[in-house]
């Protein structure tokens, strides 16, 4: 039996036309693709140190005259914290502390890893975080609350939900400082002390780019271990400096004005990217528009060189019974197929590429471009909806007057 | 029983001229018309425009009580696919396509089912005469060929209205008798058969001769126009 379908050849191109479009496609799509999944990436992370990143929104405040020496009385510290904006003011040895520690569980050898202890309490949580057998109020006070992904000392992943209810045992090397250091062998140690913190919950790493074992843990306990580092040559209970976490990153100004109008130093602990961000997700976002221009332009010339070329054919179709959208779904057939495996290349793309950086786990890069490598087909999402959006509007218009008279009378007219 | 009943149809134009002028006529079905007229004067257009490929400028055009004025294109497309078959007076073969494929092509708009096609085709291609020619492509095709492949297609989907401009213009004599006799025996079968042509043969075939002058429409021997 004869096997016929000529609607599949009807309307179809030559290879070398064809191929053509194919690469125009592609090279846009790419373009395209390129600056959506950048302008992700940078309005996720411009959220994140606007929202998130609470060094954004911390001032170092020192005295402005003899800020070396000036310590901070009570009152001081009662008639900062009255001014409004403020969640948290605290001395500034309760900010971080950097030391080694283990995860003590029941199931596994202790695994060690490099931490920075963070100081933390309920009202500057930064993400979202998972409980067991514990309420908010005392997860901070009674332990530590650590990353749901954490890496140990050889780079390994750990996956942490598990570990709710293990020991974090933090390992405090007190450092000699009157002994001699040689370059290129470890700092001389008076001792070594141990703290025990219960783990109390995990947060999700996923929105805190650049954040690697960073743990949780109350602003007092932050102050323990430092001074514990620091034996012998801690400050007692004087307070040289301290820091104010501002509510909004809006509001940091306001707060560091009036701050030195109380005669106060002030000092922003990170200092924010904002105006660089801003410029770049501008450029990109002006790329992006001017891509998909260019992509329109070029493919309202493609659809109507289409048109002329095959505009006798399909005028037959029509006269022989086929709707327009039955005309037009084979023309698109070639275009819808080819936005589908763009889509699913770049998730395979993505998927590999992800798989192999995980393996990279002991760089910081791995780690980080592995949670924004998924921009890319969220990129590649949207940019597939611009386009053929930009297809269908332009294909409409082309086809508007073409379908108003499907033959043209020449012997008459 | 009326296939088609065209009331005051006006079509101009942009440029002025006036192809259809107050035309009002019904055609029915198990009868074959003839129209003649000179070239210009209107028999294309007039037969287009029963075709729904062209939208008057005024008056109406009922296909089986259906006001085509008031269908979407797709309706139009829907009721041209299952009640009309056409034949141009350009071939309109698609030159991709063999023979059999340019026949084929009107049943994928169509009900057939997909493993009757290409038996139905080869019926109406050999119907017509063309039987060894149907892997052929209509550049391989003389005149005469490419015409009766275009009628074989105009039948494929069993329409009830056929029309067709100028079907025999390239056929020798022999040819176009044959085409006369296959197109009557559809008349007599029930369907309304319109054929526009130049040649006088087609008298001895159609119940109904008419003739088109200046966009007007006449019986022959009894004036038909209505129009001013």
């Amino acid at each position: 039996m004869l096997k016929l379908d000529p609607k599949k050849r009807i309307l179809s191109d030559k290879k070398r036309i064809r191929h053509l479009t194919s690469a125009f496609f592609m090279v846009m799509f790419l373009l395209e693709v390129t600056c959506v999944a950048l302008l992700i990436t940078f309005a996720t992370v411009n959220t994140y140190y606007e929202k998130y990143a609470r060094g954004m929104r911390t001032l170092t405040i020192h005295k402005q005259d003899n800020a070396e020496n000036h310590v901070f009385s009570e009152v001081e510290q009662k008639d900062i914290a009255s001014i409004q904006h403020l969640t948290k003011l605290y001395p500034v040895d309760q900010r971080t502390a950097f030391e080694a520690a283990y995860i003590v569980s029941d199931d596994k050898a202790d695994v060690e890893l490099e931490a920075s202890f963070i100081g933390m309490d309920k009202n500057n949580l930064p993400n979202k975080f998972h409980f067991k057998d514990s309420s908010l109020e005392n997860v901070i006070s009674e332990g530590a609350i650590i990353p749901d992904v954490l890496l140990d000392s050889q780079g390994t992943r750990i996956a942490t939900r598990h570990l709710v209810g293990s020991t974090l045992r933090v390992s405090i090397d007190q450092i000699d400082f009157d002994a001699e250091i040689v370059p290129g062998e470890p700092a001389p140690r008076i001792g070594t002390e141990y703290v025990d913190l219960t783990v109390l919950g995990v947060y999700r790493t996923s929105f805190n780019p650049g954040s690697i074992n960073e743990i949780y843990v109350s602003f007092e306990n932050v102050g323990m271990i430092n001074k514990i580092m620091w034996h012998g040559y801690d400050q007692g209970d004087r307070i040289y400096a301290i820091d104010v976490i501002v509510d909004d990153i809006a509001n940091v100004d306001t707060v560091a004005e009036k701050l030195e109008k109380m005669g106060y130093q002030t000092d922003p602990v990170s200092v924010v990217m904002g105006t660089f961000i801003y410029v770049i997700s501008i450029v990109l976002g002006l790329l992006t528009v001017l891509f998909l221009v260019i992509f329109a332009v070029i493919m309202h010339s493609i659809q109507k060189n289409m048109m002329a070329r095959n505009g006798d054919d399909m005028r037959l179709m029509l006269t022989l019974g086929f709707a327009p959208h039955e005309i037009l779904k084979e023309s698109l057939a070639l275009i819808i197929r080819q936005a589908i495996s763009c889509f699913a290349v770049s998730v395979l793309v993505c998927i590999i590429a992800s798989a192999l950086l995980s393996r990279d786990v002991s760089s910081d890069v791995g780690f980080i471009c592995g949670r924004m490598l998924w921009n890319i087909p969220l990129g590649a999402a949207l940019t597939l909806i611009g386009e053929l959006t930009v297809i269908s509007c332009s294909l409409r218009s082309n086809l508007k007057e073409f379908f108003k008279n499907p033959i043209i009378i020449e012997e008459e007219k | 029983m009326t296939a088609i009943s065209v009331k005051d149809a006006y079509l101009e134009y942009a440029g002025g001229t006036v192809a259809v002028d107050h035309v009002s006529y019904e055609l029915e079905f198990g009868k074959m018309y003839g129209i003649m007229g000179e070239s210009g004067a209107g028999k294309t257009s007039f037969i287009h425009a029963l075709a729904t490929l062209l939208p008057l400028s005024s008056g109406e055009i009922f296909i089986e009580n259906t006001r085509i004025s008031q269908l979407d294109p797709v309706h139009v497309a829907r009721l041209r696919r299952d009640m009309i078959g056409i034949v141009l007076q350009s071939h309109y073969l698609s030159p991709k396509l063999t023979a059999i494929e340019n026949v084929v092509l009107p049943m994928l708009a169509g009900n057939t089912k997909r493993i009757d096609r290409p038996q139905r085709a080869e019926e109406l291609l050999s119907l017509v005469g063309l039987s060894e020619r149907m892997k052929s492509f209509p550049e391989e095709m003389s005149g005469g060929e490419q015409q009766r492949a275009c009628i074989a297609r105009a039948l494929v989907n069993d329409p009830r209205i056929i029309l067709a401009d100028e079907p025999t213009g390239n056929l020798d004599n022999n040819n176009q008798q044959k085409v006369f006799r296959i197109l009557k025996k559809f008349a007599e079968k029930g369907r309304c058969v319109v054929i526009i042509s130049h040649a006088k043969e087609i008298a001895n075939y159609a119940d109904v001769m008419l003739t088109m002058q200046h966009g007007r429409l006449k019986e022959v021997g009894m004036n038909v126009e209505t129009g001013s």
